[in-house]
C-alpha cells in the first residue's frame, strides 16, 4: 500500500501538519493533522510498504512490543482509510 | 475559555511580542501564558493582517498555548499554514521554471525578497510567502521579457522598477531597479545602475548554489548586501507609510546572521555614509526591545522619544497613520533623514551593486565613485 497523493509535513508545534501539494493538491483539498506516529507511518508510506514492513520500520524505531506496534499502525491505517488517503 | 492573566505578560503588548519572540527564534515562552478569549482574538487577528500567522503558529500550536484556542481556531491556523505550504512549493516550481529558461538562455537573475529571505528562516514554509521576486540588471531584464512570455508568462506591463508577470497564477516581479523612491519621479534618480553594469559585475556576480532548505538552485546576495537593502526597503516604506512588523522580522533574521560574521564595522560605515544612520539605529532598538535580539547601534544621534513613539505607531498600525497620516509621515522622513531627502539616499544605494561589482568591500572607493558619478 502506498500514499495516493503527494504529501509533505510540515512541523507546528506539537502537531505535524500533512499537506498535499502539485497537481494532487486539486483532487485532495483537505490537510492532515498528525501526530508523531502518524507521521512516522504517513512518511513510510510515499513508498510501496506492506503492513509486515511496517511493523518492522515501526519496532526499529520505536522501544515497544509487537502487538503495540501492531496497535499503533492498524488505528493510523484506519484513519488514513478512512480519509481516503491510502491505497492497495 | 479560562479567563486569567498571569503576572509576567501582564499587558497584551508584551504577550504579543513574547509569542513573535518565541516564533523568530524557535523557543517557547519561558512561561505557561494564559490569556483570555478576547486578547487571543486580537492577537490572532493581528498575526493575521501582519502576514505572521503562519511563523506564528507553532507557538500557538504548542502545548502551552493550544488548550486555549477553540477548535475553530485551530482550524483557523492550521489551514492557514497549510495554504502558505502549498503557496511556497508552488512558487519554487515556478521559480525553477523561469530560472531555468533564464540560465538556459545566458541570463543571470539573482532571487531576492520573499523566497531568498524564506530560507533564512528556521522553516521557511512558514514564512508568508505570496509572489516571486527575481532581480536582473536592465539591459538582461528587457530580454528576460521577452523569454518569460515565450513560456506562458501573461504579461502585465512595466511598473517602473519592475516587469510584472503572472505564470501558472503565481505573480513574478522582474526587477530591474532594486530600489526606488516613490516621490522621485526625475529622470535619471533612483537606483545608478548604470555605473554598476559597466564595473564587470559578471564575474563578480553572485554564483549558482543549492539552498540548504528549499533546496532550489538560486543566485542569491550575500547577507551584506542583503540587509543594506533590507534596510534601504524599510526607509523606502517608511515614506510610503506602510510599514510592517514582518519587515522588522526579515531584519532581526539578516541582523543575526551578519552580525555572527562579527565583521561589522564596515557595515556601519556604509549604512552611515548613505545616512541610514538613524534609521539603522531606530531599527535596532525596536528589535532589540521588541524581538529580543540585540545589535550593535551607529555612533549616530538616537531620535527622540516623539520619533520613536511616531515610528511604534506605524510598525503597530501596519504602516497606516490614520488621520494625520501624511502629516506624520513626514514629520518622520524629516526627523530620520534630516540631511539629505529620501531620493537622495535611494540614489546612493546603489552601493549595493557596487558591492557587487567588487569582491572585497571597498567604501571608500565606493564612495569615490559616488562622488564621481555625480560630477559626471
Amino acid at each position: 500500500m502506498r500514499l495516493k497523493y503527494n504529501f509533505v509535513f510540515e512541523q507546528v508545534g506539537s502537531i505535524v501538519l500533512g499537506v498535499v501539494i502539485g497537481p494532487d493538491e486539486y483532487k485532495y483539498k483537505q490537510f492532515l493533522r498528525l501526530n508523531e506516529v502518524s507521521y512516522d507511518i504517513m512518511k513510510h508510506l510515499k513508498y510501496d510498504c506492506s503492513e509486515q514492513e511496517l511493523i518492522d520500520k515501526f519496532l526499529a524505531e520505536y522501544d515497544v512490543e509487537v502487538d503495540v506496534a501492531k496497535n499503533n499502525i492498524d488505528e493510523v491505517l484506519d484513519f488514513l482509510r478512512k480519509v481516503d488517503v491510502i491505497e492497495s | 475559555m479560562m479567563n486569567e492573566m498571569i503576572p509576567m505578560y501582564s499587558s497584551p503588548v508584551s504577550i504579543y511580542y513574547s509569542i513573535l519572540r518565541s516564533a523568530i527564534w524557535n523557543g517557547l515562552p519561558e512561561n505557561q501564558i494564559k490569556i483570555d478569549s478576547l486578547l487571543l482574538q486580537k492577537i490572532l487577528q493581528n498575526y493575521e493582517e501582519q502576514g505572521l500567522l503562519p511563523l506564528v503558529s507553532p507557538i500557538l500550536m504548542s502545548d502551552q498555548i493550544v488548550s486555549y484556542l477553540t477548535q475553530q481556531q485551530q482550524y483557523d491556523v492550521l489551514s492557514r499554514v497549510a495554504d502558505n505550504v502549498q503557496l511556497h512549493y508552488k512558487v519554487r516550481d515556478v521559480y525553477m521554471k523561469v530560472f531555468s529558461v533564464l540560465d538556459n538562455n545566458g541570463l543571470k537573475p539573482i532571487l531576492v525578497k520573499g523566497e531568498e529571505l524564506a530560507e533564512r528562516y528556521l522553516q521557511p514554509n512558514l514564512r508568508a510567502v505570496g509572489d516571486i521576486d527575481l532581480f536582473l540588471f536592465p539591459h538582461d531584464a528587457e530580454s528576460a521579457v521577452e523569454i518569460i512570455k515565450s513560456i506562458g508568462g501573461n504579461y502585465m506591463g512595466n511598473m517602473g522598477r519592475h516587469h510584472k508577470f503572472i505564470l501558472d497564477e503565481i505573480e513574478i516581479e522582474l526587477h530591474h531597479r532594486l530600489l526606488c523612491s516613490l516621490k522621485d519621479k526625475r529622470e535619471g534618480v533612483g537606483l545608478n545602475t548604470e555605473s554598476a553594469i559597466t564595473n564587470s559585475i559578471q564575474e563578480t556576480y553572485p554564483d549558482i548554489r543549492v539552498l540548504d532548505k528549499t533546496k532550489i538552485k538560486a543566485r542569491i546576495l550575500p547577507v551584506y548586501s542583503e540587509l543594506l537593502y533590507n534596510l534601504a526597503h524599510i526607509a523606502k516604506h517608511i515614506q510610503k507609510g506602510e510599514l510592517g512588523l514582518r519587515q522588522f522580522v526579515d531584519m532581526a533574521i539578516l541582523v543575526k546572521e551578519y552580525v555572527e560574521t562579527k565583521d561589522f564595522e564596515c557595515f556601519q560605515k556604509d549604512v552611515y555614509d548613505l545616512q541610514l544612520g538613524r534609521i539603522w539605529n531606530m531599527s535596532a532598538w525596536f528589535i532589540e526591545k521588541y524581538l529580543g535580539l540585540s545589535s550593535p547601534r551607529i555612533h549616530y544621534d538616537m531620535p527622540s522619544e516623539k520619533i520613536q513613539h511616531l515610528f511604534l505607531r506605524l510598525i503597530v498600525n501596519n504602516g497606516n497613520f490614520g488621520k494625520y497620516g501624511g502629516r506624520n509621515s513626514r514629520y518622520l522622513c524629516f526627523k530620520l533623514f534630516p540631511k539629505y531627502s529620501l531620493s537622495r539616499i535611494i540614489d546612493k544605494s546603489s552601493v549595493i551593486f557596487n558591492y557587487l561589482s567588487y569582491p572585497m568591500r571597498y567604501p571608500n572607493r565606493i564612495k569615490e565613485k559616488f562622488v564621481k558619478s555625480k560630477r559626471d
